[in-house]
């Protein structure tokens, strides 16, 4: 092999690759086509085309197909310069992509010839990025999706044994605001199950004890907390404010109001509810799935249900079932994969077995039907059985 | 005439002394139903209202599918279909 085998091999592709100029380039990705930087991470990371997918070329065999599932759709690749986005037009050539053109000059000359450029994290910094490396390299998550949940708004209603490890997961993950809403304090009984607090926190409120706990494990999180029972004269106000719901409510009255708050303004309800050994899980949204309504009209009588206080559940049973929930919440933020919208999870923690059941819509459900008028929230002062 | 099961929530079993499943037969719904509430004559008042009708807090499925807010009534059953009931928990 000669000296020059790598020069000779970019002047051979140089002839079998379609090159084009900034402009060119531009005017492509106007008339749709996709703009794909191949540079490491961090170089996409520090700038990149307005628009382009951060494919590195290291991962464009493996992620392309996913990334850009139409094979007609002509691709325009670029690098820093233009010679190691040559290899990737090649690569995505042998992929079956019938139209690759590779920018010359890369993105150096895209930025000289004034063309638009943009940070694709965004806000993230570079601490944010190193802490969440392991996101990062997920293509499903990226610097967009990373973006994305830092960018999110999570209100999590109730701080205990579900919204401890929601909380605990979410803030680990990147969610930018974290809302918590709950007006107890901690009890030396919840520390079997609600992690968020310690033996040194019994007898503060709730809300302080998770902003503490939050804050350490994850400085990036900013906490807004709301120290007072969720009821129909503060929900609107609350619930409006965030993009996503967490309901880990320990009692029917506020999960019913939350439900139809969640209804009225339009946002995705995560449910989780546990009893004992057994734990449900679902996501209502108007529109897209049956709301809590539609699966339950009405709250049971008194006497048919009881509470944990009442009944017990296992400590580690809400961490199950709360991160299901989190996981949910993920999911719909970085609007990935498939939310449980019109499915129920149970799961039986005595049979270690999950099930997946399909839930319907109520087409005459008084709060979430087409067309159906907000009929206003339900007082269900008195109701006994929380 | 098909067999099949009827599984039981934490929350009722209580009620039936620990009851968590039950082997019944029947061709519809509501014959399985009929033969649950026969051989457990507490399970009744949990499920169904004085119209027969199920109670608002309880979902009943027949294998992965819930039948609230189905159009039909008589939904048939077949041997080895799993009935199950569920009631909302509020725990959290």
């Amino acid at each position: 092999m000669s000296d020059n085998a790598g020069k000779e091999l970019v002047a051979r592709l140089r002839e079998s690759v379609r090159e084009v100029g900034p402009r060119e380039a531009a005017d492509a990705a106007e008339g749709g086509a996709v703009l794909v930087d191949v540079r490491e991470r961090e170089e996409y990371a520090a700038g990149t085309a307005t628009g382009a997918l951060g494919l590195p070329k290291g991962y464009l065999e493996v992620w392309a197909e996913s990334k850009i599932p139409d094979k007609k759709r002509p691709v325009v690749v670029f690098c820093q310069t233009g010679v190691r986005s040559l290899f990737a037009a090649e690569a995505l050539g042998r992929l079956g992509y019938k139209d690759v053109r590779n920018l010359a000059g890369g993105y150096r000359g895209w930025a000289e010839a004034g063309l638009p450029t943009e940070l694709p994290g965004g806000p993230l910094s570079d601490a944010e990025q190193r802490r969440y490396a392991r996101h990062l390299v997920i293509p499903e998550v990226g610097l967009e999706g990373q973006a994305k949940l830092k960018n999110a708004r999570v209100l999590l209603v109730g701080a205990g044994g579900l919204g401890s490890p929601a909380a605990l997961y979410l803030a680990s993950a990147g969610i930018g605001t974290l809302g918590i809403v709950d007006f107890d304090t901690v009890d030396e009984s919840n520390l079997q199950r609600q992690v968020l607090h310690s033996p040194s926190r019994v007898g503060q409120k709730k809300v302080d004890s998770a902003r503490r706990t939050i804050e350490d494990l994850n400085p990036f999180v900013n906490v807004e907390t709301f120290d007072v029972r969720l009821d129909s004269s503060n929900a609107d106000e609350i619930i409006e404010a965030f993009d996503v719901v967490v309901d880990g409510a320990d009692n029917f009255p506020t999960r019913y109001l939350v439900n139809d708050a969640c209804v009225k303004h339009d946002k995705p309800n995560v449910h989780g509810s546990v009893f004992r050994f057994e734990g449900q899980a679902s996501v209502f949204q108007r529109g897209k799935s049956p709301c809590y309504r539609c699966l339950y009209p009405e709250p049971p009588p008194p006497h048919m249900t009881q509470s944990c206080a009442e009944a017990g559940v296992l400590g580690v049973l809400p961490g199950i079932i709360g991160l299901l929930q989190a996981i949910e919440t993920i999911k719909l933020t970085l609007d990935i994969g498939e939310p449980l919208f019109g499915k129920l999870v149970l799961y039986d923690a005595l049979a270690t077995s999950f099930r997946t059941l399909k839930i319907r819509r109520n087409e005459n459900c008084s709060y979430c039907a087409d067309g159906a008028e907000f009929p206003g929230y339900i007082d269900y002062a008195g109701f006994c059985g929380h | 005439m098909a067999s099949a099961t009827v599984e039981l929530p934490t929350m009722i079993a209580n009620v039936l002394g620990g009851v968590r499943r039950l082997e019944v037969n029947g061709t519809t719904l509501q014959e399985v139903l009929q033969d649950a509430f026969e051989k457990e004559p507490r399970l009744r008042v949990h499920v169904v209202d004085e119209h027969g009708e199920f109670r608002p807090h309880v979902l009943c499925f027949i294998n992965e599918d819930n039948t609230r807010w189905h159009e039909r009534r008589d939904l048939p059953i077949r041997d080895g279909d799993k009935i199950t009931i569920l009631q909302a928990v509020s725990g959290g």
